[in-house]
């Protein structure tokens, strides 16, 4: 696996909603931060989940500085289509009344993807743009943290099949998204998934939808990921354990010996949870071919930027060369 | 005794069931629906996108948009006795758009010409809002027929809750007619551009679109409206008696969540959202929720434990392990289980009764804990409705 997603222009993150896309998007812009990179992260329509990660003031639908080289934008559609107005038609006596009226507004809405073109328009320029003063790139790289739609691939593939009803200026546009979206020197697209049933069938159905449309999926991320901590060996022993032994285990964690009525079923529970995550794993290895990555579940609190960065190290280790299988997570996050 | 859910499935007609995707909507609008049933009434559940094992579990093929029953002999197996009936229906979009022109075209001709139509053709299946829109019109068609006594719908996945609820009237906006003519002024016949009949800036408008979006979509458009001229009316009729079914008595929406921060926070948003469109909620139902493996006695030493941060867990450990002698490595890694079971418990609890607090006043509210895997089949949802109605057996 020879891919370096960081030597990338644009890093696309998709599955689900709530599957931790957010956090994925944020580590990796991270990473590539401490690479030295100049790293813009475009979060799209989303409820500020940028400012939570990095504990920083909301960010919104302008480009605001986030943390060392990280920059971050929460695309609107809307806000995106009226700088495309103001840009192109420059008089405000008569953009002004372009955006007020209610034509405009239904175009904005009946418009097939209308909306999702001009966010993901709006993505690619801010990979083409360019220093006046140097020429060189504005941003090294690109993270897009794509939402999830109700139809999966929908839409990255917005472009493509907006091109096939558009003529003129904006076909030409649309095809040169979808080219960008599909050239794999410059565009990486990683799936974020959880081990339960309906996102790793979503996950599957997405990966091969987007290798279908030609795009470069290079990565899955297997996102809260429970780790087997103790063997079926072990299990047993505490199965089979007299209370007589388990009481002063409590009594000493504790200091109150009937907190020993919990530990048979935590670690029957915990088990549970590894095994639904092996099941899926090995689903996963079974059915979508693509190197995975394991993100454990992260005990705490509140998920900011100590537990962001603690993920990006652990990504960080399953993009590495082979040095160990990438499905064994190689780091035990303790509670 | 009846709990105050079987009331609901026994006075309503209508069931919504909403929250967003990866909760277990689907799962919980099949238990509403099963429950029904067991109490007598002929139920139907309406899915959109079950997991292959539900829809299997459920007798449903992988094409869907037929009523169908569910088999006794699949009831049977799982031992579930019915004194109503079990139907299910997995929803089409695409299929159930053309059914409505079919039905308010009027002629064959008119018909055929709007489903030929390639703007039609783009928003009857992919168009935000369209998933959403043809759930409300199915729901609403199930119930005018009157063939079943308790109707349970499960919603898309919605990005934004907003999406679904206002859906019947974005698609009535989107079809206004008074829109429609705006729109087709500047257009002849030949859907060709006539400048000549708008204002200057209305002109700029006009041009723009045309650049914007391109004249085969506007040649498409304009053909689309043509064809729908006399059907809006119908059109616009439906979407508000949809509307006003969501508003009336015989509905109640049920909003399902996970005690996970965004899913919760789109509850919060949904919950205050009905309120304010004045549509009747019934009950909140938070799914997988994680509870203590602690009887409440050992509860409170635990906790505190938990809550003392990773300096008070790592001395919990230790001690632990300088407990007792020959097993203590094993018994630290149970201790360490209880550890991370009861944050995750904890966890939950903070979130769910924050929300509870704020906005589930004079609702039904129900607990549904997280079982080992997910709830596949049968007797997964008789499972689950042990804990959304007490135990109760009808």
């Amino acid at each position: 696996m020879g891919v370096d997603l960081f030597e990338k222009r644009l890093l696309i993150v998709t599955g689900k909603g709530g599957v931790g896309k957010s956090v994925v998007a944020a580590s990796l812009a991270h990473l590539a931060s401490r690479r030295g990179k100049n790293v813009l992260l475009v979060e799209m329509d989303t409820e500020d989940r940028l400012g939570d990660l990095f504990e920083t003031e909301r960010i919104g639908d302008r480009i605001a500085p986030v943390r060392d080289n990280v920059s971050g934008i929460d695309l609107s559609p809307r806000t995106v289509l009226e700088d495309f107005f103001r840009s192109h038609v420059r008089i405000k006596a008569v953009y002004g009344p372009i955006l007020d009226s209610r034509l405009f507004n239904y175009f904005f809405e009946a418009a097939p993807a209308l909306r999702e073109l001009v966010c993901l328009g709006k993505v690619y320029r801010l990979v083409e743009d360019r220093s006046w003063w140097t020429s060189r790139p504005k941003w090294d790289l690109v993270v897009f943290d794509a939402p999830a739609t109700g139809h999966g691939v929908g839409l990255l593939n917005v472009p493509e099949s907006a091109s096939h009803i558009l003529l003129g200026g904006l076909k030409t546009s649309a095809l040169k998204i979808r080219d960008l979206f599909r050239d794999p020197t410059q565009t990486a697209i990683s799936i974020v998934t959880l081990p339960e049933e309906m996102p790793v069938n979503e996950a599957e159905l997405l990966h091969r939808e987007l290798r279908g449309h030609g795009m470069p999926v290079t990565h899955l991320f297997l996102n809260q990921a429970f780790p087997e901590r103790l063997t079926d060996q072990e299990a047993s022993e505490l199965e089979t354990l007299d209370p007589a032994e388990l009481g002063p285990a409590a009594q000493a964690a504790f200091g109150d010996a009937r907190a020993q009525a919990g530990l048979r079923d935590a670690v029957r529970f915990e088990r549970e949870r590894a095994a639904m995550t092996a099941h899926y794993r090995t689903q996963i290895q079974a059915r979508i071919d693509l190197p995975v990555i394991e993100i454990p579940f992260i005990f705490t609190e509140r998920f900011g930027l100590g537990e962001m960065e603690r993920v990006a190290t652990i990504i960080e280790d399953g993009l590495a060369p082979r040095r160990r299988p990438a499905s064994a997570p190689s780091q035990e996050v303790s509670a | 005794m009846s709990s105050a859910l079987d009331a609901i499935l026994m006075g309503r007609e209508v069931i919504v069931c909403c929250g967003s995707g990866g909760v277990g909507k689907t799962t919980l609008s099949a238990s509403l629906a099963l429950r029904a049933a067991q109490l007598g009434k002929k139920a139907i559940v309406c899915t959109i996108d079950p997991a292959k094992r539900l829809a299997n579990a459920l007798g449903l093929s992988e094409l869907g948009n037929d009523e169908v029953e569910v088999p006794r002999s699949l009831l049977e197996a799982a031992g579930l006795e019915l004194q109503g009936k079990l139907y299910a229906l997995m929803l089409d979009t695409k299929r159930n758009f053309d059914e409505l022109i079919g039905k308010v075209a009027g002629s064959e001709e008119k018909k055929q010409r709007i489903l030929e139509n390639r703007f039609y053709q783009t928003i009857s299946g992919n168009v935000v809002g369209s998933q959403e829109y043809m759930a409300m019109e199915k729901l609403y068609e199930l119930h005018q027929r009157r063939a079943y006594d308790v109707i349970v719908l499960d919603t898309p996945p919605t990005k934004h809750a907003l999406d679904f609820l206002m859906a019947p009237s974005r698609m009535t906006n989107v079809l206004d007619k008074s829109v429609l003519d705006v729109l087709m002024r500047p257009f002849d016949r030949a859907g060709r551009l006539s400048l000549g009949l708008l204002a200057r800036a209305a002109k700029k408008v006009a041009k723009k679109i045309d650049d914007v979006v391109g004249l085969q979509f506007v040649h498409d458009l304009s053909e689309f409206f043509q064809a729908f001229e006399g059907m809006y009316d119908g059109f616009r009729d439906r979407a508000k008696k949809v509307n006003e079914l969501l508003r009336e008595k015989v509905t109640a929406f049920v909003v399902v969540a996970a005690p996970l921060t965004i899913p919760l926070r789109e509850a919060e948003f949904f919950l205050e959202k009905l309120r304010e469109l004045e549509m009747p909620v019934a009950a909140l139902v938070l799914n997988r929720v994680q509870e203590s493996v602690l009887p409440p006695d050992a509860q409170a030493s635990v906790h505190a434990v938990v809550r003392g941060g990773a300096a008070a867990r790592a001395r919990a450990l230790d001690a632990a392990k300088g407990a007792v002698s020959g097993r203590n490595g094993l018994l630290a890694k149970a201790v360490e289980s209880l550890l991370r079971e009861e944050h995750l418990a904890l966890a939950d609890r903070a979130r769910i009764e924050a929300l509870v607090r704020q906005r589930a006043q004079g609702l039904i509210v129900r607990e549904i804990p997280r079982f080992g895997g997910d709830v596949h089949d049968l007797s997964g949802l008789r499972r689950m409705n042990e804990h959304l109605f007490g135990g109760d057996t009808p």
